[in-house]
């Protein structure tokens, strides 16, 4: 009974749209705009974009490791995986939220274009 | 298969038997730990849980007590999942001849791993029988005799979500196998129409030509399979996840259409050589049911559901027209089997003690050390003769609610509804790694089932002073803790209960403090609860209630096992998940779950406001309405000059944030109430909550609906009684600003001071 979830050929139809939408809103305005506030209130361009990006599968979706309760920080890709550990993205450390929001911001339009 | 891993670095986990005591009660805290032999244990005094650095920070008084010592600690072993045991020492379940299992099941995972149905089976030494599950989704039934194994495999794999009758009958003097599977599926009870004519029938006939090696010290069990545990000790492995309603074992082999007759009425279940008969049925009543599991055969071989098995389902035959067991009990045979519950750790107690005479009411912890780690096991100490005039409610129903929650892990709508990335630590990822520790009623089980049971019989590693939740604050417990450091600073004398404590004891634990103050997020409430409180206040009592989402879900303890909270997500609300039709009334009470507000008491009815939105990304800040300025109430505003305030907070940056209640006349607000202030400066992240949506249309964000927002409301009740409502769960989170000097705190200090003085108060 290997039958197959056709509703992955529309999320994968979908995605293939947005992503286009989403690709051509990403200007470097809008990199600045988040830089200076990673979160709370947005523009509707950057709003429609981090709302994207959040909204993305588990498996491999990036998230904060404190490695001191206020930092700094290590980005992790989640596994998606109940019980599997993530996994460490680079080497680099972040002092501040802010900084680690945005680099994790960064890499996700990154993975868009 | 056992569930003992060997995960994360060196730490040590802990819990204790009860979460809350007085003087010359009895604690026993249970430790474990992993790269740890020795762990030094100090009673300290908990104050302030919030490290947050525009805070005063960690705060605790240690305390000298018998119990300050170091101890010996070891890796204690963990079962997790739900099973029923049935001893059979005298081998009743061991027939030496012929022998039939009958079963009606519901799968949920069949193609996930061996799972064992019923089973008298030592997976560990393969001995015995079963009838379960393989590992690729196909009903099967095993003959082990410790040298070789015999199976015999259906034909035909099973749906997820169907219910079946699965039975087997072996008669060692012929090695003849029947293993028969049928679907028995109506409009209501499974995942499929009838209309599609699915074949669910499987027919397997087969030999087995050794006979099972019975031992007396294996036990005969549903849902799992046995196995030695790391210490040697009886695990259960090959754990099942599904339903199984009425099943059995018959000292003789069926033919098919006897098992044909069993599946067309139970009443042809044979009348003779029953050798057990468990009626998954028997026992509900106006209390709702228990982990008892009735055998009505001769042999009367009751067994108990380990780590609560979910019960008050429907079962095979339900009809969908009841859609509660007290309508129509024998439809509501379906017992829930989850191989990752867990209810109690069970490990052995590495110390107890007993609570001193002169020992204050407030919050405790055992605190443990070994170099770098480091456990908080927190408890809470109420008087044995109230003094003090304020009590605290510690919401630790709540508490239990978010135990060990999973979401950032498991939940793709997380980072949407935060508004940001989560913030994880190395605790987290150990705790959910393990998966020894359970889940909480935020998590879904492996099979998708929400998870409905929490307890606090286990290490709950979020409920710690200074844990901070992946939204990037503090939550509940260690958020509370911003209350008591606030009580602490201006000097108050406190006294602390539990949910528990209203819950056991209801109005009565309430009665002799004049003011009674909440949690932040006191958002599980059960009925005796919600009396107490109500009852209180209709005596003169005065309430403040200093959080948001509160008095929300309807849920139940039994009276017996009061460490176990539960709650059945019902079809509305802010909710994780959602339970089946035909089960939305608990079992531990046989009430409907699911919000108060739809069981016609709406939080407004009791303390103003309800929920009506929640955000995480930023907090916002509040500004005085037009009843600020009454001059009967605007001693609640004294040294708060300005007209807007509390754009500070550790929750966030605001007061106003997170999780927010509103006025609203129509679910119940008094219609004296003053509403003296308002939330502002909210972003889109604070949506209208799912339960206000009727329609959903764009534009129900918090800039584009003025209903997105947190109310402050005082309004008086019965017998001088009255209540202060502050809307939001940042406010607590914002007391400690400042040194305590801001005006959040100012306006928590005139209300309580209003409150503790005897006569009326202004309406
Ligand atoms: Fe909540």
């Amino acid at each position: 009974m290997a039958y197959q979830n056709k509703d992955l050929h529309c999320y994968e139809r979908f995605d293939r749209v947005i992503r286009g939408q989403i690709k051509r809103l990403i200007t470097p305005e809008l990199v600045e705009e988040h830089r200076r506030a990673t979160v709370g209130a947005h523009s509707d361009a950057l709003s429609r974009v981090v709302n994207y990006i959040r909204r993305a599968p588990l498996p491999g979706k990036f998230a904060v490791y404190a490695i001191k309760p206020f930092g700094p920080y290590r980005i992790i890709a989640l596994s998606g995986v109940r019980g599997k550990r993530p996994e460490f993205v680079g080497e680099e450390e972040y002092a501040t939220l802010d900084e680690i929001y945005h680099a994790i911001f960064l890499k996700r339009i990154e993975n868009i274009k | 298969m056992t569930s003992e891993k060997n995960v994360g670095t060196k730490h040590i986990q802990g819990y204790c038997d009860r979460i809350t005591v007085k003087s010359q009660d009895k604690i026993q805290f249970m430790v474990s730990a992993q790269g740890i032999s020795e762990v030094d244990a100090q009673l300290v005094r908990l104050i302030h849980g919030d490290e947050h650095p525009q805070g005063p920070g960690f705060k605790e008084v240690p305390m000298a007590a018998a119990l300050n010592k170091r101890y010996a600690v070891r890796k204690q072993f963990t079962q997790v999942g739900n099973f029923a045991r049935v001893a059979d020492a005298k081998g009743l379940l061991a027939p030496a001849g012929a022998f039939t299992l009958f079963v009606f099941i519901w799968p949920t995972t069949p193609q996930l791993h061996r799972q064992g149905l019923l089973t008298r089976w030592d997976a560990t030494r393969q001995r015995g029988y079963g009838l379960g599950i393989s590992a690729d989704g196909y009903l099967e039934f095993w003959v082990g005799d410790g040298q070789t194994t015999q199976r015999v495999k259906s034909d035909v794999a099973l749906y997820a979500r169907c219910w079946y009758l699965a039975g087997a009958s072996f008669d060692p003097a012929t090695g003849e196998v029947i293993l028969f599977q049928e679907g028995v599926v109506n409009s209501y009870n499974s995942l499929y129409s009838p209309a599609l004519g699915l074949n669910y029938a499987g027919h397997a006939q087969g030999k087995i030509t050794i006979r099972p090696a019975n031992d007396a010290a294996t036990n005969f069990l549903l849902a799992g399979s046995n196995e030695a545990g790391p210490d040697g000790q009886n695990a259960v492995c090959e754990r099942y996840n599904g339903k199984i309603d009425r099943c059995g074992v018959i000292n003789r082999a069926l033919k098919r259409a006897e098992f044909d007759a069993i599946r067309a009425s139970l009443a042809n279940v044979p009348k003779q050589g029953v050798l057990a008969f468990w009626d998954t049925s028997a026992g509900y009543s106006e209390k709702g049911i228990g982990d008892k599991i009735v055998d009505i055969g001769p042999n009367a071989l009751h067994t108990q559901g380990y780590n609560r098995p979910v019960r008050a389902l429907t079962g095979y035959n339900w009809l969908g027209r009841d859609e509660v067991y007290r309508m129509a009990p024998e439809q509501y045979g379906g017992i829930h089997f989850h191989e990752d519950a867990l209810i109690d750790s069970r490990w052995t107690p590495t110390c107890e003690w007993q609570v001193p005479e002169d020992l204050k009411s407030g919050c405790y912890a055992l605190k443990l050390t070994a170099g770098e780690s480091e456990e908080y096991i927190p408890f809470f100490v109420r008087a044995a003769k109230p003094k003090a005039k304020i009590v605290v409610i510690m919401a630790t129903a709540s508490y239990l609610a978010y135990a060990n929650e999973q979401l950032s892990f498991c939940s793709p709508i997380v980072q949407p509804i935060f508004g940001r990335t989560p913030v994880l630590t190395e605790k987290d990822i150990v705790r959910v790694e393990s998966q020894e520790l359970g889940l909480s009623t935020y998590d879904a089980f492996l099979d998708g089932a929400g998870v409905c049971f929490s307890s606090y019989k286990r290490p709950i590693l979020n409920m710690r002073p200074k844990y901070r939740m992946a939204l990037a604050s503090v939550w509940q417990f260690p958020a509370d803790l911003s209350i008591i450091a606030w009580l602490e600073n201006q000097g108050y004398d406190y006294e602390v209960l539990t949910d528990e404590d209203l819950h056991r004891d209801g109005a009565a634990c309430l009665k002799p403090y004049t003011t009674v103050i909440t949690g932040s997020h006191p958002e599980y409430y059960s009925e005796r609860m919600m009396n107490g409180t109500e009852e209180y206040l209709a005596g003169g009592g005065r309430l403040i209630y200093t959080g948001a989402n509160g008095y929300y879900w309807v849920i139940s303890f039994s009276d017996e096992e009061p460490w176990c909270m539960e709650v059945r997500k019902a079809e509305s609300g802010s909710r994780a998940w959602q339970a089946m039709p035909g089960e939305y009334y608990n079992q531990t009470e046989a009430v409907r779950s699911g919000m108060w507000r739809n069981r016609a008491r709406a939080p407004q009815k009791l303390v103003g406001v309800g929920f009506s939105t929640e955000g995480f990304d930023t907090s916002g800040s509040f500004t005085k309405m037009p009843d600020a300025k009454d001059p009967a109430v605007s001693w609640i505003f004294d040294k708060v000059s300005s007209d807007t305030f509390g754009d500070f907070g550790l929750a966030l940056g605001g007061a106003a944030g997170l999780e927010m209640d509103r006025y609203d006349l129509l679910l119940g607000t008094p219609p004296a109430t003053r509403l003296l202030a308002t939330s502002q400066g909210l972003t889109d992240n604070y949506p209208r909550v799912s339960e206000e949506i009727y329609y959903n249309f764009p534009g129900q964000g918090a800039t584009q609906d003025y209903q997105c927002r947190a109310d402050i409301v005082y309004f008086t009740t019965a017998n001088n009684g009255a209540v202060f409502s502050t809307g939001s769960i940042a406010w607590a989170s914002a007391l400690p600003c400042k040194n305590f000097d801001n005006p959040v705190s100012s306006i928590m200090g005139n209300v309580l001071n209003a409150f503790l003085r005897a006569g009326p108060l202004p309406e």
